[in-house]
């Protein structure tokens, strides 16, 4: 019953972004991508793999990035300022089945724009002759559970914030919290044991994004993809962070008036 | 939302278009005589925003390239407290190689686990992310980097690093073949920047290490000579010593040439621009142990020679007080 | 004011509601102030009120969409805004805006699957419905092509799904041309001879005149009247005797008026004072001309009614 609920809201998301053709920017930027490749082929590909190969993956990280944060944050604010929300709350659903639904929708939406990106991603890099590696399936699949977390922060940020503020936000955490995280590993042994403490709880507070791009691994030469038991710790941190996101937002939401 | 990404898109790929003809637009917008070295990126990117666009991007692929000869492992340098503590560098843990790339400050960006307070986190960053502890750090072939570097001085051909480092790539390939095709990049370089004191230095350097051909590195070290004499006031520190190096080889040159006038005025030009330089401080007063054999012998030669000439003065001398 | 009491189950509960916001400046400001009332199963009635008195306010708070900040709200026993509440009522919001891409058919799809409807049941109910409403012909066009006519019809299509047993409507004639109007009308009273309760807020009096059993009248946050439609009507009734005959003022007492010669008339506001009238008229000898009913105005009553309250 409860999947149907996720089904039916999350099918309208899905329709509505590709009616309000969200999706034909996700095919713009691919065709520059295309572009790119095309003007880097025209310069000559040879020994630029491993290049175009790292290009690639920033470019898909960056996109699908912009595409999750977008389309997540506006959701909750424009359903309540276009008062859509009320009929959809006037059914039998509570409001955690909505943020769920709507969620799973705007995972969705993100899914499919980062797979047509990779589609697109794949024809360039052919003209690369860059050669087919599992890792690169493997890429793919963690990056796709690294973007469900940051829809998740982006839906709960548009919980508490106006839907710029929690795109900024979200954004701000997307590219910056491995930076953050960096420097505070560098100022770790440098601060008093309090200090410290702050910095282990920041450091788990924010999201680890970067544990799901294995776009490093797979741009350059001979990594080996990660073992299965490191796929089941990113899917169960996948699940927690995003279950405490959501709850985060359903503390908002739940009472809020509307 | 639409909009958005839209717009975002558009006013990259026109930028990104814009930077890569803009090699057309310098011409109008930079200055009447562009400066040596690295100046040369400055001014155009105070002058446009679209070398602006067009610098970075070959600096981040600059970055990259160092990303790519370390297979993705990512490094810093140890922070001032770290070496207070005792920290150790890539370079100092591993044998021989990591020393001779001179690594002994920086580390991974990913810590290892004993310096990573994350724990759980730490350990999937390390799983996930290209991460080799110090003690396997190592490098790929720089080879492999040729076409980034082909790629980077396409991009902004005025990356003057770019030019010079990517050569020294190139002719690592120590054959004739590698040597033609360092030249042939030099020279395409010196075409987009026919002021560099670095590339010409560059050239030169290659000439005379590798083709033993004094007098084509002398050809380039004037042409260098010409443009540290014109922006002398305005150098920055590292192209000074850039300039420091035209006087020296071309003291080095001309000696082992045996032309001994050109020898002198050179260094003593060089001595004038730079007078705390050591090494023109030995070139004026005795010779090097360096180059040829030849060089060493023409040495001796101008040596005995003036000392005889010193001494049939001296006697000359004596006889007219006598 | 005392609640009237049915005597029926009650299908809405309301015990001293309180509903308030905080401002933009960050203050509460409290939009129903204890508000209490009661509707019985199978009932129509019509909640009336000027801008502003907390009607939508009332109907969020049954809904669920605010948290009472004091008193209760109960559908059919339930707690209000409670999924049980939700799954036996239908709720047509003041402002009818739905999702722009889809059509009338997918959003009749997409509410009837949350309401636990499926497959080809959902299918020809969305139909139906749509088609009931008078949208047949446009429910594969998408929502933003629609008028607000149009829009509000896929909203009251909404609210009819699943067959709910109470029907809260905000603004039900909101957008609607007379013709929409009558078609809603018939489609109400369809519901409600199958059993259905209609609470429903409108500023169309005449709507409300049409449909209602009952009406309650708030203004700000308050219950100022509650009455019963045919009582109500009565009261609003005024009654005008005519008669031929000798002058009236010694035999009938003050108020006549000279309508034509020896015809006079006079405007009795209850069908008592008529029927003595008529009493006296005909022991006077006088000879009954006409007798005239005439409706009274629900909105005189409106305005006289709020603004007594205020």
């Amino acid at each position: 019953m409860k999947f149907r609920i996720y089904r039916a809201l999350a099918r309208a998301v899905v329709l509505e972004s590709i009616r309000r053709k969200d999706l034909w920017v996700v095919a713009i930027l691919g065709f520059l991508i295309l572009l790119a490749s095309g003007a880097l082929g025209f310069f000559g590909v040879q020994g630029l793999q491993l290049f175009a190969k790292d290009l690639a993956a920033s470019v898909l990280s960056l996109f699908s990035a912009v595409v999750a944060v977008l389309t997540s944050c506006r959701l909750l604010p424009e359903e309540i300022k276009q008062r859509t929300l009320y009929p959809l709350l006037a059914r039998p659903i509570s409001r955690l089945d909505l943020l769920i639904g709507k969620l799973l929708g705007a995972v969705i939406v993100t899914w499919i724009a980062f797979l047509m990106l990779c589609a697109l991603t794949a024809v360039a890099l052919t003209t690369f002759h860059v050669q087919f590696e599992p890792i690169m399936i493997q890429y793919i699949i963690i990056k796709m559970m690294g973007l469900v977390v940051l829809c998740a922060l982006s839906l709960t940020f548009s919980a508490y914030m106006t839907p710029q503020a929690a795109a900024t936000m979200s954004i701000i955490l997307a590219f910056g919290s491995g930076v953050i995280v960096r420097g505070l590993i560098m100022a770790y042994n440098g601060v008093g044991p309090a200090t410290q403490w702050i910095y282990k709880l920041i450091a788990a507070a924010l999201p680890q994004l970067g544990v799901f791009d294995l776009g490093g691994r797979a741009a350059n030469i001979g990594w080996s993809p990660v073992s299965g038991a490191v796929v089941l710790q990113l899917f169960l941190y996948m699940a927690t962070y995003t279950g405490a996101m959501v709850l985060i937002a359903w503390a908002k939401f739940r009472r809020q008036a509307v | 939302m639409a909009n958005v990404p839209l717009v975002v898109g558009f006013a990259c790929s026109l930028a990104l278009a814009a930077g890569w003809n803009a090699t057309n637009l310098r011409t109008v917008i930079d200055p009447p005589h562009p400066v040596a070295g690295l100046d040369v990126n400055d001014t155009s990117a105070s002058a446009s925003l679209l070398g602006q666009f067009r610098t970075n991007t070959s600096s981040w692929l600059w970055l990259r390239t160092d990303l790519y000869l370390h297979n993705g492992v990512e490094l810093r340098p140890l922070t001032n407290s770290e070496k207070r503590a005792g920290m150790q560098g890539v370079g100092t843990s591993e044998k021989d190689l990591s020393k001779a790339l001179n690594e002994d400050s920086v580390v991974t960006s990913i810590p290892s686990p004993h310096r990573d307070f994350r724990g759980w986190f730490g350990d999937l960053d390390r799983a996930t992310a290209p991460y080799k502890a110090m003690k396997n750090h190592s490098h790929n072939n720089p080879e492999q980097a040729i076409p980034l570097f082909r790629l980077m001085t396409w991009i902004d051909p005025n990356f003057i690093e770019g030019w010079t480092v990517g050569s020294t790539v190139i002719a690592r390939d120590r054959s004739n073949n590698g040597t033609e095709k360092a030249i042939q990049f030099l020279n395409e370089g010196l075409k987009q920047n026919p002021e560099s004191i670095s590339i010409l230095n560059e050239l030169a350097f290659t000439y005379i290490t590798r083709k033993k051909d004094l007098h084509t590195a002398v050809q380039y070290l004037e042409l260098s000579r010409v443009s540290a004499v014109k922006y002398r006031g305005t150098l920055r520190d590292d192209e000074k010593e850039e300039a420091t190096q035209v006087y020296r080889w071309l003291g080095l040159c001309y000696r082992d040439l045996g032309e001994r006038e050109k020898m002198i005025q050179a260094v003593q030009e060089g001595r004038s621009m730079f007078p705390d330089d050591a090494v023109l401080a030995i070139l004026a007063d005795q010779p090097p142990r360096i180059l040829t054999d030849k060089g060493q012998a023409a040495w001796e030669k101008l040596r005995t020679d003036a000392a005889k000439g010193k001494t049939a003065q001296t006697e000359a001398d004596a006889h007219n007080l006598n | 004011m005392p609640m009237i009491n049915t005597g029926m189950d009650a299908a809405i509960q309301v015990t001293d509601l309180r509903v308030r916001y905080r401002t933009k400046k960050g203050s509460w400001q409290e939009a129903v102030k204890g508000l209490s009332f009661q509707v019985a199963r199978g009932e129509v009635v019509g909640f009336l009120g000027p801008n502003g008195a907390g009607k939508s306010s009332t109907l969020k708070a049954l809904m669920g969409f605010v948290q009472p900040s004091g008193g209760e709200a109960k559908v059919f026993g339930l707690e209000a805004g409670s999924l049980e509440a939700k799954s036996r009522m239908g709720y047509l919001p003041e402002v009818a805006l739905y999702y722009p891409y889809l059509t009338p058919l997918e959003t009749l799809r997409l509410y009837g699957e949350l309401e636990g409807l499926k497959g080809k049941a959902l299918q020809t109910e969305a139909e139906t419905l749509l088609e009931t409403v008078g949208l047949k012909a446009a429910m594969k066009k998408q929502n933003r092509s629609l008028s607000k006519g149009m829009l509000q019809r896929v909203g009251i299509a909404q609210s009819l799904l699943g067959n709910p047993e109470l029907l809260v409507l905000d603004e039900v004639t909101s957008g609607l041309d007379p013709v929409g109007r009558k078609e809603l009308r018939t489609i109400l009273k369809d519901r409600q001879s199958k059993g259905a309760t209609l609470f429903f807020s409108s500023h169309e009096l005449s709507e409300v005149d049409m449909l209602c059993d009952r009406i309650l009248l708030i203004h700000e946050g308050k219950l100022v009247e509650e009455r019963e439609m045919h009582d109500l009507k009565d009261e609003l009734r005024k009654y005008v005797l005519t008669y031929a005959g000798q002058n009236p003022d010694a035999l009938l007492g003050q108020g006549w008026t000279v309508a034509q010669g020896q015809t006079f008339s006079k405007r009795f506001t209850t069908k008592a004072q008529l029927m003595a009238a008529l009493e006296k008229v005909q022991a006077a000898g006088g000879t009954l001309v006409d007798v005239v009913a005439e409706e009274g105005s629900l909105e005189d009553y409106f305005i006289e009614t709020v603004r007594r309250a205020a």
